[in-house]
């Protein structure tokens, strides 16, 4: 039997992974991508919450497509400022952006 | 063992492997390989999950739309030099200790959990858009307009004319930030105060004359 | 209903003048920006004016309103008219009416005239917000926006140099204190679990609430009332905040807001009564900032500096007058010295219009340019310098007779000799600036009289420096003091007022014979070098922090980034990152005023900068330090 708490620690583990990737990328790419392994993460859990927890109304489904919808525009917008930043300079590697000092 | 706990666990084989494959493959072709293993293994969950609606959104959005993206911008930047995407050990080591520290905690947490669950028939997409047209009209244009600035925003920021020039990044150590010489200081003023008679704006907060250099205030 | 229930409405006038000023900008016709300040002002004075009235005659209101409820705890705000906001209401909106009025001519010329009002706008909303709340949570609120429009008001010429790292300075030192006041308040919260006057009060007279929580509650509250008040050891930053424009300076840094830490001790004294300790504590600390102020501004030559000094000594009295457990004598003394010490603030203004120098030495001779600034002046430093009949003699009575009565010996010879240094300083000042005989580097030559907008406000607030006193004095049987509720009338001490005026007199007698005759050599005690060094520097108090704290803090951080880069790379930048936080914050505390010692800031700031590699710049490095914390947050709390 699979329980709400099978898909939570799936989520858990997956986001935990994405986590680990957004820390230790040294490729910006690869943090967006893994940003985008941490929502899917997020999604899992609220997909599982409607169905289990609130199986007649469909409100945690809705926030997942809320949430896909984020992604895709922060996806979008993200990869244009990586195209610039490729374009403009000749960072490919995210630590080396160091302009944000205070 | 029912068909439902050998599909979860094999969807969920496929997902963690597909993730860890995204953050530990050393190119970056075969990351997003692996992110797409990722999502189709996500989708199928949903479909465990008996949401179809869901597992088809995922499919458009992620594993067709955002992969394809993804793949396209790996095809137009600059290949990173070879084992470029390595950080340093200490880094690895403390994020890895921290990432699992917080499973350890949330497995143990949520394994120890109990939830209130409802029985009752899974919903089905009529369901979904009832609600979603009904009580979550608002939001759902909103997000609509969201992804209509995202996409004006991303083709501004990608435009290939780019009229704003931003300098290179110097090497570390070439300029320390906040030492700007005079002349560099009296640049950017006047640049600063020609754009904004330009645009016919006179800021509020403008400077009283004492602050602003000569060669600065009479540029205009 | 009765009108003293839309006194909440007070703040809220200034406010909108503030709301205009920032909503319109350069929009706004340039004379529009003071009428709003003005007109909304004097509705405050005439309501404040009714409100006196309403008190005096035994009246009260409160109101309170619910603002926050969590579960069973519900937090009220609402506003508290008694005896002792009416007088404070009085004294802010009269002080800053007259204030607005002079700035018309002081400011006329300035680009930012607009934003000046309305800053001044905005600190007179908060600092009627901080007399007229019935709690302390409502009341720190109110606080920090007071704190913010001195801020501004400080900075106000940012393209100065010495501007911007004075109200930084202000900011931050006085924001210190603050953080006492916070940590006063989560205490009350935890043990009584209200902030409005009444409750608390009611739970310390029934001495439901007793103790240690309570002392340290009362010396929390007293350490954000050293910072608005600049007293010893948080007092650093007054006398560089006189690098704003000098109406501001009277208004905010004499008269009102630097008072609103008297007011504080004052209104919360229950929670100060309650334990000898506070009380002791108190007055020390008040004893001491009277003497040292007052010693230093014997060496002050920049006249604002003088009355900054001046300031921070006559506060340390009324903190004394505090610790003898006489608070009314404080809110007399805080009453008169907002009148006589604004008068003087906008008399310098007057000067430095004319002459356009701060320095005493480049003065001289004024008396005959200006007639009108000259006699005010003169009026105020006779009351600061506690001669009779003026106002000055009466409050300063008042606390030297508490200091007598309650038997401490010290402080009453602390405040006679305090007393005496006044007189001598104010005199110095007076005779440098406008009898001594112009000197070589004298600018007053060109020097003319100000406009009547000028010096109108002069003549008021001259003609309440002289009378303003007799309302607290025993001719008219302690009027004030029955008015604040305080009816058992002392016995006047007619050997201590003479003693007190005996040694003014003498003070100013030296002063004369010295700076005038040249009986004496004028600044002789310079001769000293020992002398010399202590009140120029200021006791080194800039230096005791550059060495005692700032330099400590950047070695700790020093050492954190070596040992991080040895190390583990990453968990430990979050601490070097907090390192290099507060030495950010203390390497301000290092600013120095006029006085030379350039080349310490100098060296704090490249020190700073080497901390400063710590932040990295790099996102991650961040992005990890919020994770880490995140992850902590979660195991501590994972149940």
């Amino acid at each position: 039997m699979i329980t709400l708490n099978h898909y939570l620690i799936l989520a858990a583990m997956l986001f935990c992974i994405g986590l680990f990737g957004v820390l230790t990328s040294k490729s910006a790419l690869r943090v967006v991508i893994c940003v985008e392994l941490v929502l899917n993460a997020v999604n899992i859990n609220l997909a599982a919450f409607s169905v289990y927890v609130a199986p007649r109304e469909a409100v945690g489904v809705n926030f997942v497509i809320f949430l896909m919808v984020v992604a895709a525009a922060e996806v979008g917008l993200a990869l244009a400022l990586l195209i610039t930043l490729n374009r403009t300079s000749d960072i490919s590697a995210i630590d080396r952006i160091t302009r944000m000092k205070g | 063992m029912s068909s439902d706990v050998v599909m979860f666990y094999t969807y969920a084989l496929v997902a963690v492997a597909g993730a860890l494959g995204l953050v530990l493959a050393s190119r970056l072709i075969h990351a997003v390989m692996s992110l797409f293993a990722t999502l189709f293994a996500i989708a199928a969950l949903y479909l465990l999950l008996g949401s179809e609606f869901l597992a088809a959104m995922q499919l458009f959005v992620y594993g067709g739309a955002i992969t394809v993206l993804v793949l396209f911008v790996l095809i137009l930047t600059r290949p990173a030099p070879e084992g470029a995407d390595r950080t340093r050990k200490g880094t690895m080591w403390t994020a890895g200790g921290v990432c699992a520290l917080f499973f350890g905690v949330l497995a143990i947490t949520l394994g120890r959990a109990d939830f209130r669950v409802a029985a009752g028939q899974s919903h089905d997409a009529a369901s979904l858009a009832s609600i979603l047209f009904s009580r979550y009209v608002l939001p759902f244009e909103i997000a609509g307009l969201v992804l209509t600035i995202a996409l004006i925003g991303a083709i501004v920021l990608a435009r290939e004319d780019d009229v704003l020039d931003t300098p290179s990044d110097l090497p570390e150590g070439a300029r320390v930030p906040g030492t700007m010489t005079l002349g560099e200081a009296a640049a950017a003023a006047a640049t600063y105060v020609k754009e904004e008679a330009a645009e016919g704006l006179a800021p509020d907060a403008a400077p009283s004359p004492g602050s602003v250099p000569a060669e600065a205030g009479g540029a205009e | 209903m009765e009108l003293a229930a839309y006194s909440w409405v007070l703040p809220l006038l200034p406010l909108a003048a503030f709301a205009v000023v920032l909503a319109t900008g350069r929009k706004l016709p340039r004379q529009v920006a003071p009428a709003l300040g003005i007109t909304t002002v004097g509705l405050v004075f005439l309501a404040s004016l009714y409100l006196a009235s309403f008190t005096a005659s035994g009246q009260e209101f409160q109101a309170s309103t619910e603002w926050l409820k969590f579960g069973a705890v519900t937090i009220d705000f609402g506003i508290l008219v008694d005896p002792l906001t009416a007088t404070m209401l009085v004294v802010v909106a009269f002080v800053s009416l007259l204030v607005q009025v002079y700035s018309l001519g002081y400011m006329a010329e300035d680009d930012r005239f607009r934003w000046y009002y309305g800053a001044i706008s905005l600190f007179t909303a908060a600092m009627l917000g901080v007399v007229l709340s019935n709690g302390w949570l409502l009341m720190y609120m109110c606080w920090e926006v007071m704190g913010l429009a001195s801020y501004l008001l400080i900075g106000f010429w940012y393209a100065d140099d010495k501007a911007p790292p004075a109200a930084m300075k202000a900011f931050l030192v006085t924001r210190f204190g603050d953080v006492g006041f916070g940590l006063a308040l989560v205490i009350m919260f935890l043990t009584v679990g209200s902030f409005t006057f009444e409750t608390v009060f009611h739970s310390v007279e029934t001495h439901a609430w007793a103790g240690p929580t309570l002392i340290a509650c009362a010396l929390l509250l007293f350490m954000g009332a050293m910072g608005k008040s600049a007293q010893f050891p948080l007092h650093v930053w007054l006398p560089d905040a006189m690098a704003g424009p000098t109406p501001g300076s009277a208004l905010i840094h004499a008269a009102t807001m630097v008072a609103a830490g008297v007011y504080l001790v004052a209104r919360s004294f229950p929670l100060f009564e309650a334990s000898p300790v506070t009380l002791t504590v108190v007055g020390t600390v008040g004893t001491i900032t009277a003497v040292m102020g007052a010693l230093i501004a014997l060496a002050m030559n920049d006249i604002k500096k003088v009355l900054a000094y001046s300031t921070i000594s006559q506060l340390g009295l009324m903190f004394l007058a505090l610790g003898t457990g006489s608070w009314v004598a404080a809110m007399f003394h805080l009453m008169t010295h907002a009148f006589f010490k604004a008068l003087l603030f906008l008399g310098a203004g007057s000067v430095i219009h004319a002459t356009h120098t701060q320095d005493l030495h480049e003065m001289g001779g004024l008396w005959r340019k200006m007639p009108w600034t000259t006699a005010t002046w003169v009026l105020g430093a006779l009351s600061l310098a506690g001669i009779p009949p003026l106002a000055g003699f009466w409050s300063k009575d008042e606390i030297l007779l508490s200091a007598l009565r309650s038997g401490q010996t010290a402080f009453l010879v602390a405040g006679l000799f305090t007393a005496a240094l006044t007189a001598f300083y104010m005199g110095r000042a007076t005779l440098l600036a406008f009898f001594v005989a112009p000197g070589p580097q004298s600018k007053s030559a060109h020097a003319h009289e100000s406009p009547w907008v000028m010096t109108a406000p002069l003549v008021v607030l001259a003609g309440l420096a002289v009378t303003v006193g007799l309302v607290g004095s025993p001719l008219m049987g302690y009027a004030f003091a029955g008015f604040l509720g305080e009816h058992e009338a002392a016995e006047p001490s007619l050997i201590l007022a003479g003693v007190a005026v005996g040694i003014a007199t003498a003070a100013i007698a030296l002063a004369w014979s010295s700076y005038l005759k040249g009986f004496f050599e004028p600044d002789g005690y310079f001769r000293s070098p020992v002398v010399t060094k202590l009140l120029s520097r200021k006791f080194w108090m800039d230096e005791i922090y550059h060495h005692g704290v700032i330099r400590p803090v950047i070695w700790v951080s020093e050492g954190l980034r070596r040992t991080d880069n040895a190390v583990v790379d990453g968990v430990v930048r979050a601490v070097g990152w907090v390192g290099l936080r507060i030495s950010a914050v203390l390497a301000v505390f290092d600013r120095k005023g006029v006085d030379g010692a350039v080349d310490s800031l100098g060296n704090s700031v490249t020190e700073a900068g080497e901390v400063r590699r710590i932040h990295t710049g790099n996102v991650q490095t961040y992005l990890m330090c919020f994770v880490v914390a995140v992850v902590l947050l979660v195991v501590v709390f994972a149940r």
